[in-house]
Formats: structure tokens, sequence, C-alpha cells
């Protein structure tokens, strides 16, 4: 462990649950009462929150030793994840106020990640101490990020354009797998004995505006008629990641780890 | 939609298997540039056991997970580009799968960084030629497979009338072609080079895991000659197996469909499944009488 005080996973969860929620209704007001596309990339942004908040929680239930595991685990999220996020922004539309859809989603995969999380702990046995919470937190986190990358193919959150854009032109697909993999990518990648929590929410990040830039180009499908709003996504998330890949590589050598251009294998000291 | 006809629909289904063929043969390829599949625990546990080595170590995810990702991003952005700019699918197709294929890319390098550097105390340095020079045999073989599996999804959607999103379909197919890859392909990667030294069928006991092979004919051994040698038999045959796959599937579709308001289609995939566990069982009796296992020639 490295003497850097770690981030709490309170604290991140906080910022995923209140910052991917503002960054998801401020885009949808700003793109509703403007009537402009504009601020589809805020969508964006609330996403990545919820993906740092998400890869904490991967690196926390994986640390035990699940190791091939992790790309199961962050299946397993979005799986729970995409089942409440359409049963709350169904009652969204169903009570006629799409604001309450992104809340009720939340609570809901909450609580379905409680139940899940129970489930495993205690009827399976996996007696893992971080699993029941961390269960709860990778549903919640998976529901934002899908929210939030929704609102970045979609320009809005509500059910209908969701089903519109994203299920009917087959998009869930790449939001269901490319929405995942920044969740579960970082700690699958650096994972180890001298795995370290700040440079996996690098790579957290890092993997979440490469997905942005990817979502973006998708977003064409829907601002065909003025494609501003996914240049704007694609031009923001290709800067965003250009600067987190540096920061990762430099992590990566910051960490004292030989970095050799080339050569013959080094001989170990016994 | 275009009207189909038995003769467009069977020609479709023959250009489809072409495609899955080049497909399959690229994706098990690319998965040996990253040692991806059954050899990356060993690849990435070596040096705790000792063994330093030039292997790439690309821990992006299970194959399946990997090309389900890789394909439907690829098909994705294909179906964007048709919409927005009304470009002709094949340059749709190979914009989507270029980008889906760099992406894939970065993934593996920051994968390859990240696993190293998560064991820094073993000792096994990052080389940067390894990454200069794997990196882009990596994006070129994964952008063969994502637009080979972007065209005959689009195929399976546009011609022959499949009812999903033809994302969706690349996901499905990707994450075919990944299982298929990591069935097929690891036989010829795993069994014959990477554990030459272990006698022949014995699997791999605790005690040598880790054990990899690290120099090869000429200087230290890479995951590029792993691939140079796994193109002779692993790469083929995980794109015939693709290939007879999708081939048959979309053929007993075409062809038997109009009969039994559809069971027939069901009816003769039952019978074709059945006619090659048959021929399977034959052929493992066959093989297991006749390379029984390995001895030492007698003095």
């Amino acid at each position: 462990m490295s003497e850097v005080k770690e981030l709490d996973w309170y604290m991140l969860a906080a910022l995923g649950i209140v910052g991917g929620l503002i960054a998801i209704y401020l885009a949808y007001f700003l793109n509703t009462y403007m009537k402009v596309g504009y601020f589809s990339f805020l969508g964006a942004v609330g996403a990545i929150l919820a993906i740092v908040w998400g890869a904490d929680a991967v690196r926390r239930i994986c640390k035990y030793g699940i190791g091939t595991g992790v790309p199961s685990i962050g299946m397993l999220a979005f799986g729970m994840g995409l089942l409440a996020t359409l049963l709350g922004l169904k009652i969204g539309d169903y009570v006629g106020i799409v604001y309450v859809g992104p809340i009720a989603a939340i609570v809901l995969s909450l609580v379905q990640g409680a139940i899940i999380g129970f489930i495993a702990n205690s009827v399976l046995k996996m007696k893992i101490p971080t699993m029941q919470i961390g269960m709860v937190f990778i549903a919640g986190a998976a529901s934002i990020i899908l929210m939030g990358f929704t609102t970045t193919i979609a320009g809005s959150f509500d059910y209908a354009s969701m089903m519109k854009y994203v299920f009917e032109t087959g998009f869930i697909a790449p939001l269901f797998m490319i929405g995942a993999l920044p969740m579960l990518h970082p700690f699958n990648a650096c994972l180890g004995p001298d795995e370290d929590q700040r440079r996996t929410l690098t790579l957290a990040v890092e993997a979440g505006l490469l997905s942005t830039i990817m979502f973006g180009l998708m977003s064409l499908y829907t601002f065909q008629a003025n494609i501003l709003p996914a240049l704007i996504t694609v031009v923001l998330g290709l800067l965003g990641w250009i600067y987190a890949y540096l920061a990762y590589f430099n992590k990566v050598k910051e960490s004292g780890v030989t970095v050799l251009a080339t050569g013959v294998l080094p001989k170990k000291e016994a | 939609m275009v009207e189909p006809t038995i003769v467009l629909s069977l020609g479709t289904a023959a250009l489809m298997g072409a495609c899955a063929t080049i497909a399959g043969a690229a994706e098990d390829l690319e998965s040996d540039f990253g040692s991806q599949s059954n050899a990356n625990s060993q690849v990435q546990l070596a040096p705790q056991v000792g063994y330093l080595h030039r292997y790439y170590n690309k821990a992006v995810s299970g194959e399946p997970v990997a090309y389900g990702f890789l394909c439907c991003t690829g098909a994705a952005i294909a179906l964007a580009l048709m919409m927005a700019f009304k470009v002709n699918p094949v340059i749709a197709l190979a914009f989507g799968a270029l980008a889906a294929s760099l992406m894939y890319g970065v993934y593996a390098t920051t994968a390859y960084m990240g696993r190293l550097t998560g064991q820094k105390r073993f000792g096994q340095p990052i080389y940067l030629d390894i990454l200069l020079t794997t990196t882009p045999a990596i994006i070129a073989h994964a952008f063969i497979a994502a637009m080979a599996i972007g065209t005959f999804s689009y195929l399976m959607n546009w011609i022959l009338g499949q009812p999903f999103p033809f994302p969706i379909l690349a996901m499905l197919w990707g994450v075919i072609v990944g299982g298929m890859g990591s069935a097929v392909g690891d036989v010829h990667y795993g069994a014959e080079r990477e554990y030459q030294n272990k006698p022949f069928g014995m699997g791999l006991p605790a005690a040598q895991s880790g054990k990899i092979v690290q120099k090869g004919e000429a200087g230290l051994r890479n995951s590029i000659d792993v691939a140079g040698y796994c193109v002779k038999h692993g790469g083929p045959l995980t794109g015939f197996g693709l290939g007879i796959t999708v081939f048959s599937d979309a053929w007993r579709e075409i062809l038997f469909t109009q009969y039994w308001n559809g069971w027939g289609a069901m009816v003769a995939g039952l019978l074709l499944v059945l006619i090659w566990v048959i021929f399977n069982r034959i052929l493992e009796m066959w093989t297991r009488k006749n390379y029984p296992a390995y001895k030492a020639a007698e003095e």
C-alpha cells in the first residue's frame, strides 16, 4: 500500500450520485429549455463521475482475490443497473414528471444492488466483507452511467427518447459494453500487489473519456440534422482523453516500474 | 430491405460465411498478439516465479467481452455515419471498424502498462518497443475482425431480414467469435508451444505455472512470434469454425423456413447439430486410438 491517503469510497459515492445527477439534470434542462442539443456532453460528465465511483467500488470488491471475476462483476453491475434504470425512467414517464425518472432509477438500482449483494453474501455464502455495500454501489453507478451516456447519445434521458434513439437503433449494445468497460477495466488492468488507487482512478477517467468519444460519434444518428452537438462531444472528449492518457502514462512512470526502450531481459537479483 | 429471392439469400449466406472465416482467423491471431486468452494468466504469473519475458500482456477482459464491445461499437458508429452523412455502407463500416479498433488498441496499451505497474515488485520491465510494435498489429487484426463481423451483421439485417438492429447482431456475433477463439484457437496456442516442456496431455500442474517459454528460435520470444506460429493452424481453424457456423446457420434458415410454418428450420438445425455431434465423437475416438499419450522412441 502506498503512503498517500486513499480517497474514501463514501465520498466517491456522494460525488458519483450528486455530481452525476446534477450533470444529467443540467444537460436535460439546458437542452429542453433552449431547444438545442449542445449540452448533451454534460451527460458524459455525469457518467464519468459515476465511473470513478463505480471503478473504486469494483476495486474494493475485487481486492478479495476475484481475479478473473472482474469483467463479470462489471457485467453483473450493468445487468442490475439496466433493469432498474428502465423501470425508474418508466415511472418518471408514467407520473408525467421527467425529473422523477433518474431519482427513481437510482433508488431502485440501489435497492436491487442491496438485494443481490445480500444473496451473494448470505445465501451463496461468498462472505466478502465489502460485497454487500459494493453491490449497492456498482448497481447505482451503472444506473447513472447508463442515464448519462443515454443523454449523450439522445440529448435527453426521458423514456421515449431512450426507446427511440438507444433501443430501436441498437445502440444499447455499445452502451452496455463500452459503458461497463470503463468501470471494470481500470481495476482489471491495474490489479496486483502494487496497485494504487489514484492510478486506477486516472485510468477510469481515461477510459470514460474514450467511451465519450465513441458515444459522441454515435450521437450523429440523433443529431443528423445539425451535427454540432455530436461534434462538441467528440472534440471535448478527444481533448480530455489526450490529457487523461498522458496523466495515466505519467502515473505509470512515477510508480517506479522500469520503463525500457528496448533490450534483453535484465538480470534479476535473487 | 431488398426483395429476397432464394438465390440472393444463398449468395448472401456464402458471403457471410466468407466474412466470418476472415473474422475468425483475425480474431485468433489478434488474441495471440496480446496473450489474451489461455496463456494470459501464465504470462502474468511468469515474473512472479522468476521468469521475466518479452510477451505483451493484454488484459482488456476475456475474449468474448472484448470482441462484444469491439464489434458492436464498430457497427454502431457505422450505423450513425450511414444515417447522418448518407455514406456508402462499405465506407461507413470501414470507418466504424477503424474507430472501434483504435479504441481497442488504446485499451490494450493501458492494460499492458497497468498490469506490469501493478506488480512492479517482481521486476518485469515495460518495454516500449514491445508496446510500439505489437499494438499496431493488434489494431490491424482487430480492424479486420470488426469490419468482417460488422459487414456480415449488416448483410444479415439488410438482406436476410433479421429483425434485430445490426449493432446488436454484431455484439452477439462478437461474443460468439470471442468464445470460439478461446475454445478453438487456444488449443494451438497453449497446449503446443507455451507448455512444450510438459508431457503430452498432462495438463498444467500448479507447480509448473508461470514457466513460460522465454527463448525462441531467434533470440527472445515475444507475442509476435506466437502469432507467427499460430497463423499456421490456430487462426485458420478458428476462422473455419466461425465460417462454418455462420454459413450452416444461415443456410438452414434460408432453405427450410418455408416448411411447417417456420419449424422446418428448427428441425433442420436440430438434425445438423446431431450429425455434428456424432461426427465429432467418431473423430475423437479415432484420434484417441491413433494418437495415444506421448512415448519416447524405443531404444
